[in-house]
């Protein structure tokens, strides 16, 4: 049988409380030996640490050799002939392919099978590139990254590693970003270039959403957390495609805020949720940050990007029912949770009032900045509104993020409120009072911050006492 | 601070039934899918060599006058930009693009044209005679796209070389003696075999 797997610590533990229920009489000694036997032993707890900083080490080895190639081949050896390059390319391909399949399933050594296949891999990018220089190829590059990351995916599903869902992420990050930055004039490929539709790299969810799938199934929140900043690295990327990035800091807000959406909307508790908690809170909260400043929202309102605005607000809106929408289908459809309409939205407002409220801070927001007003208007109030909200949603942030962490009993979302919160504090206080505080005054705010920290910290230890004795 | 708390938890996620047959017949099929999937790889390969060797089996060869600068490509080492006297050209200055309907530059980008070749007075070299939107129906023809801001492509634009060997092919463009010798099919596909200093 399969022996379960556990870390150090929680053997340790485990171990402690078998020993005091057998002292106590709650378990016989066999039975305490039994329950201990279904997990990994401390020999097979150290191989298992062992495999792992060998497979890093074999994916760093293997990810170095592949830069070599790389580089080899972009040398060009004009003593070369092109026939030569090419057949040391496929061979290098094929060969490794082929030493990843023998290791595979004739020595049955999956795990450096999948350095080598990743190598493979990398090999296959590099062998792109000499192609294109082999035959002197001037096309549209991006193409090259595109069939790359194609050629990654099916390797990436099939094997267990990390690797390769790293490398997939990596390039359709790159391709998104170079045909949105790059060559946004082209217009769109669909089946053949249109320009009146902007080119917005529309496959990158169809390639990112097997990968994504494939996290859930496995139960790997670390998976998700290699696509999460992916997805939203592309819905940053629309406007730039579109050509509203006059001022993009409220949609990279709304984008922050969708996150928190997708991350709630997860079981109370469920790891899945913290990758996308952890890119959405950056996002919002970081977002907020400028956002909090008078003259940062003056100077937005003055840029009087009146069109974009309207538009960046329909599309948060748009953006936000359709999270809204997929989130509450896939609730009720796949995660078995029936539960009647009026109890779901109780719940979403329950769970939801921060991401939610983001959305609608950022969607108002941007209307605010498109509304078109004199100038006069805009020197006396203009930047008042935004900056009260920001700052409401700056320590609404914060006090999310400690109930978070409270209610998961996890330290990461509770100190990170914490700090967030005194981050407002610092910022408000040289702000508003810097100019007559002077330094006796940062030294009195600094002094009540460390005295803050200090408590909660104090606080945090208590709390896990009292729960974990 | 009366929360309720919830323990983690990272149970794989049983998804609907076709992601569940999905995931049963990839997994049933890890071999034939590997397998499947470097043979993907390789064929990717393949077509890149097989469209672009294309011209160079199957057409001839004629010279082009070229202008190069010398920039660097981090993937692909150095090599050389080549442009040719037909590549710049305002839309107006394209057959029939004028009565396409629309005037905006955008709207023609991506379009395919056609830039007929006439040999120079002493039969060397090939010059563009006219460029068009619509093939031509005789004579000599290089297929190319419009790139934006008229500015035409025709996939024999970029000369790789060995690294730090650009130099004489600065000289010789400074000097204009510097030719390229591209393949072309009948049907206007082209296919740079090298660059010739006269």
């Amino acid at each position: 049988m399969v022996k379960r797997i556990i870390s150090d610590k929680q053997r340790a533990w485990l171990a402690d409380e078998l020993n005091l229920w057998h002292s106590q009489g709650v378990l016989s000694a066999d039975q305490a030996t039994r329950i201990l036997e279904l997990y990994e032993t401390r020999a097979q707890l150290a191989e298992r640490k062992r495999s792992r900083a060998v497979f890093a080490l074999m994916g760093v080895a293997a990810f170095l050799v592949g830069l070599a190639a790389l580089l080899l081949i972009a040398y060009n050896w004009e003593a070369m002939p092109r026939s030569l390059k090419l057949v040391i390319i496929f061979g290098v391909i094929i060969g490794t392919h082929a030493g990843g399949f023998h290791l595979r399933y004739q020595r049955q050594a999956r795990v450096l099978s999948e350095v080598v296949f990743f190598l493979a891999c990398l090999f296959y990018g590099a062998g792109i590139w000499l192609v294109a220089q082999a035959f002197h190829l001037n096309a549209h590059y991006p193409d090259g990254v595109w069939w790359w990351a194609l050629g990654v995916l099916p390797f990436a599903l099939c094997l267990d590693t990390l690797l390769l869902h790293a490398v997939l992420v990596a390039l359709l990050a790159l391709w998104a970003g170079l045909e949105i930055l790059g060559f946004g004039h082209l217009g769109a490929w669909v089946f053949g270039r249109w320009p009146g539709l902007a080119n917005g790299a529309y496959t990158l969810p169809l390639l990112a959403l097997p990968g994504l799938l494939w996290a859930y199934r496995k139960g790997s929140p670390t998976t998700i957390g290699l696509y999460a900043p992916l997805l939203a690295w592309w819905v940053i990327l629309q406007p730039f495609a579109w050509r509203w990035e006059v001022n993009p800091t409220y949609f990279i807000g709304s984008v922050g805020g969708l996150f928190l959406l997708i991350a709630e909307s997860h079981r109370p508790g469920s790891v899945f949720a913290i990758p996308y908690r952890l890119y959405g809170m950056l996002l919002s909260a970081g977002v907020l940050v400028p956002l909090s400043f008078y003259t940062f929202n003056t100077h937005v309102v003055r840029s009087r990007a009146e069109a974009a605005g309207v538009v960046q607000t329909l599309a948060i809106l748009v953006l936000a029912v359709a999270t809204i929408v997929l989130a509450a289908i896939a609730r009720w459809k796949y995660a078995g949770e029936q539960i009647p309409l009026p109890d779901q939205i109780r719940d979403m407002v329950r769970r939801q009032w921060l991401a939610l409220g983001v959305v609608a801070l950022m969607a108002f927001l941007s209307l605010w900045s498109a509304v078109p007003r004199p100038i006069e208007l805009i020197d006396q109030r203009a930047g008042l509104v935004p900056t009260v909200l920001a700052n409401a949603g700056m320590i609404a942030c914060a006090l999310w993020l400690m109930r978070v962490g409270l209610r998961e009993d996890r330290g990461r979302p509770f100190a990170a409120g914490v700090l967030y919160f005194l981050l407002w504090a610092v910022l408000r206080y040289f702000d508003l009072f810097g100019d007559f505080g002077g330094m006796l005054g940062a030294a009195l705010m600094f002094f009540l911050c460390g005295a803050t920290l200090f408590g909660v910290a104090m606080y945090w230890r208590r709390r896990k006492e009292i729960r974990h004795g | 601070m009366g929360e309720t708390t919830v323990t983690q938890s990272a149970q794989p996620f049983m998804g609907p039934a076709p992601l569940e047959r999905a995931v049963g017949w990839l997994r049933g099929r890890e071999r034939a899918v590997l397998t499947a999937a470097a043979g993907l790889q390789v064929a990717v390969l393949v077509a890149m060599i097989a469209v672009r060797a294309m011209p160079l089996v199957f057409g001839d060869t004629i010279l082009l006058r070229v202008v190069p600068v010398d920039p660097r490509d981090l993937f692909r080492g150095d090599y050389v930009i080549l442009s040719y006297d037909f590549s710049r050209r305002s839309p107006q200055g394209i057959e029939g693009l004028s009565q396409a309907g629309d005037s905006r530059d955008k709207a023609w980008q991506g379009r395919t044209v056609y830039v007929s070749l006439v040999p120079d007075a002493d039969g060397r070299y090939w010059r563009a005679d006219k460029v068009s939107i619509s093939r031509p129906t005789s004579g000599r023809y290089i297929r190319g796209r419009i790139a934006g801001s008229g500015q035409l492509e025709f996939g024999i634009e970029a000369y790789y070389v060995q690294e730090g060997t650009g130099r004489e092919y600065e000289q010789a463009i400074r000097s204009r003696r510097l030719l390229a010798e591209v393949a072309l099919t009948s049907d206007g596909m082209a296919a740079l075999r090298g660059l010739r200093i006269e």
